[in-house]
């Protein structure tokens, strides 16, 4: 991959990706809309007190070389360009995982640190014993039970202000034009299968008690399948911006909390932004039959522990022989286009 | 307007094209004869049938089939018999080139290559091609077809084997590009003449036929001379294109080919998308480095100040959000309020 010509007039470098290419194959190419990117861009090199005046403020910006175009249609346009109707924003929501130390949604804090243990099937589930280990520790998830246990542990990213400047706050409420809508989950469908919960009616709306999968929007060439996943879609995905979210699922508050007196900190309400709260995306990742029945992913893709790392499930079973691939969930909010990649260990006992 | 990163194209930001390119294809005499590489850049078969030209020793992984040669007889032809060697694979040789590229008459039989391709008028002897060497074109040099009116082939006619090319003539499709035959199932044709003389005679009637898009050459018999006084040698007499085997007929002509040069021709089908962004589009970024504690970078602190993004790639999706193709920019394009860009991006199919 090298860098383009930049000496003459622009160009531009197209190339089919191998998603395109196989859909043309399939009889299914229809272009039907286009986006703009800028992953190349460091503005942290854009100086707005350059002493030679405005000019030359994006001097160094403009002078980025830019790579060729390649054909791996998971690795191109990880920014985008977005479009918003006003442009006195100063201020853009980001997304955050919510790894607060109290509430149900906390990382792994042992050997797979940052990130979310997920136990490929029963018997991992169970450590080899009749019964499964309930309830898993911090960070453990699940991968084959659907039954809510472990006080609905789970994964949920956050989107909000992460700034308390000019008198922001988690109490303020976040401009609907900037709360993010709609998410599209991607994650390696050879491993993972995305759940949303269901009460015990299979309705989304209910107390948890069961999860169920979602449908994929399609699976690409490399095995990547998208989820598209919206507000009033009918899952218990996403949750409306503070003010409006009312799951109160993990003792957010969220309900009382804009315009509210008291005195609040972020690690009491179990937030990760200082500023206004916008939605929330509540993801429970399960494993696919193929890693639930088989290890030869595991062999292919994988790590053998035989011993000397032991994963505590619980604070007294020890999982100390096990097989685990460590992989990526990457989520990207529809309206900001903000993206983040969550670290996942799946896990099976050997 | 919906703030997202994604615009739908409009009927009118989308239209096509059709470009047709060009390639020189120079093909030497040493290939033709099998002089270059010891001889083994012609491969013969078992059948015996044609023989292939490679670019390179076939055996090699390099080499590239470049055209075979083949000769064939109609059941009219004074060559055809029952004592001529190969007689058989001589006639369906004949056969299916003429089924293919003259096709069938009304009454339902194979129609014999005509000199003049109108197949009309008389049906004589002297009107048709009834012997013919076949010069089939590898698609990998012709492509989608031969460009018209540039097809050449020089052809040594001296009468002494050893010194054939002491004397030579060209073959060419001229005038072809305005004039040229459409009543082919396989496509567009031409006749190839000579301008010059052999032998004291003037070939001013076509020698051969070249179909464009099959990318096939049929020549007549004799058009490496009168069979009675171009003499060859033993085996390659052509006065033997009875009682020589389609194999020692192919040396013989591959012996006397010095030059074949042609353009081919590959049509480019495409899909200009126009990719508009508004002066009020795509003025913000989700560039990680865009923020920083989740203020734009940007704006010096000031929300006043207009935002401002830079654009290094254009990607094209499907309606349920794959990427189908990527057009990287040489260089960032600012995009601010204050401007507004189209860019255009081609995809060939």
């Amino acid at each position: 991959m090298a860098f383009l010509d930049n000496s003459g007039d622009i160009i531009l470098d197209a190339v089919l990706t191998d998603a395109g290419r196989q859909r043309m194959a399939r009889g299914n190419f229809k272009i039907t809309k286009f986006a703009f990117g800028d992953e190349e861009i460091n503005y942290g090199v854009f100086n707005s007190s350059h002493p030679s005046g405005s000019a030359f403020y994006d001097l160094e910006v403009m002078q980025t070389p830019i790579l060729e175009a390649f054909t791996n249609n998971t690795s191109l346009m990880k920014s985008k360009l977005i479009t918003m109707s006003r442009n006195n924003i100063l201020f853009l929501p980001t997304l955050k995982l919510n790894d607060n130390t109290s509430n149900r949604t906390k990382t792994d804090s042992s050997t797979f640190k940052g990130g979310y243990i997920v136990l490929a099937e029963m018997n991992t589930e169970k450590n080899g014993g009749a019964q499964v280990v309930s309830p898993l520790a911090a960070g453990i998830l699940r991968g084959e039970s659907q039954a809510i246990t472990d006080n609905t542990r789970h994964i949920a990213i956050d989107q909000g202000i992460d700034s308390s400047e000019s008198g922001l706050s988690f109490k303020s409420e976040l401009s609907d034009d900037l709360v993010e809508t709609a998410f599209l989950i991607r994650c390696d469908h050879r491993l993972l299968q995305i759940h949303y919960v269901v009460n015990v009616e299979g309705n989304p709306a209910g107390d948890p008690a069961k999860t169920v999968s979602h449908t994929n929007q399609f699976v690409d060439d490399d095995g990547i399948a998208s989820y598209y996943v919206a507000l009033g879609d009918g899952t218990s995905f996403v949750e409306g911006k503070a003010g409006t979210g009312t799951r109160n699922i993990d003792n957010r508050k969220r309900s009382t909390l804009i315009g509210s007196s008291d005195v609040l900190t972020m690690a009491g309400i179990n937030e990760v932004f200082e500023g206004p709260l916008g939605s929330i995306l509540r993801l429970y990742p399960r494993t696919s039959m193929h890693v639930r029945q088989s290890s030869s992913l595991f062999d292919e893709l994988g790590t053998t522990v035989a011993s000397g790392t032991d994963i505590d499930l619980d604070g007294t079973d020890l999982l100390t022989a096990y097989k685990y691939i460590d992989t990526l969930i990457n989520i990207v909010g529809v309206t900001t286009g903000y993206s983040i990649d969550i670290p996942i260990r799946i896990v099976r006992k050997t | 307007m919906a703030n997202t990163f994604f615009k739908s194209f409009a009927e009118s930001d989308r239209t096509s094209s059709r470009t047709l390119l060009h390639e020189v294809i120079p093909i030497t005499g040493t290939l033709v004869s099998g002089t270059y590489s010891s001889n083994n850049n012609i491969k013969s078969f078992s059948h015996g049938m044609f023989k292939s030209v490679y670019d390179y020793p076939y055996l090699s992984s390099s080499a590239n089939h470049i055209f075979d040669v083949s000769f064939g007889y109609h059941s009219t032809s004074s060559y055809s018999g029952s004592t001529s060697t190969q007689n058989s694979k001589k006639l369906n040789m004949y056969s299916q080139m003429a089924q293919v590229l003259a096709g069938f008459g009304t009454d339902s039989k194979v129609r014999r290559f005509d000199k003049d391709g109108d197949f009309a008028g008389t049906t004589s002897a002297a009107d048709k091609y009834s012997e013919a060497w076949f010069v089939n074109f590898s698609r990998l040099l012709t492509k989608d077809e031969i460009k018209k009116g540039s097809f050449s082939m020089n052809i040594g006619t001296a009468s002494a084997y050893a010194t054939a090319h002491t004397a030579s003539y060209t073959l060419t499709d001229s005038g072809a590009s305005t004039n040229y035959k459409i009543n082919s199932p396989a496509g567009e044709y031409g006749l190839l003449y000579t301008s010059s003389v052999l032998n004291g005679t003037s070939y001013g009637t076509p020698q051969g036929l070249i179909y464009y898009q099959a990318g096939v050459i049929v020549l007549t018999g004799s058009a490496l001379g009168p069979k009675d006084t171009t003499k060859l040698d033993a085996t390659r007499d052509l006065d033997l294109l009875a009682t020589g085997s389609i194999d020692n007929l192919v040396d013989a002509f591959n012996h006397r080919v010095t030059n074949i040069q042609f353009n081919n021709t590959t049509e480019l089908n495409s899909t200009i998308y126009f990719c508009r962004a508004n002066h009020n589009e795509f003025n913000y970024s989700s560039n990680p480095t865009y923020l920083s504690g989740s203020k734009l970078v940007v704006k010096a602190n000031d929300n006043l100040t207009p935002p401002r993004s830079y654009v290094t790639t254009v990607g094209l999706y499907s309606a349920d959000n794959e990427l189908l193709a990527v057009a990287k920019l040489s260089e960032p394009l600012r995009k601010d309020p204050t401007n507004e860009l189209t860019l255009r991006v081609r995809l060939d199919y």
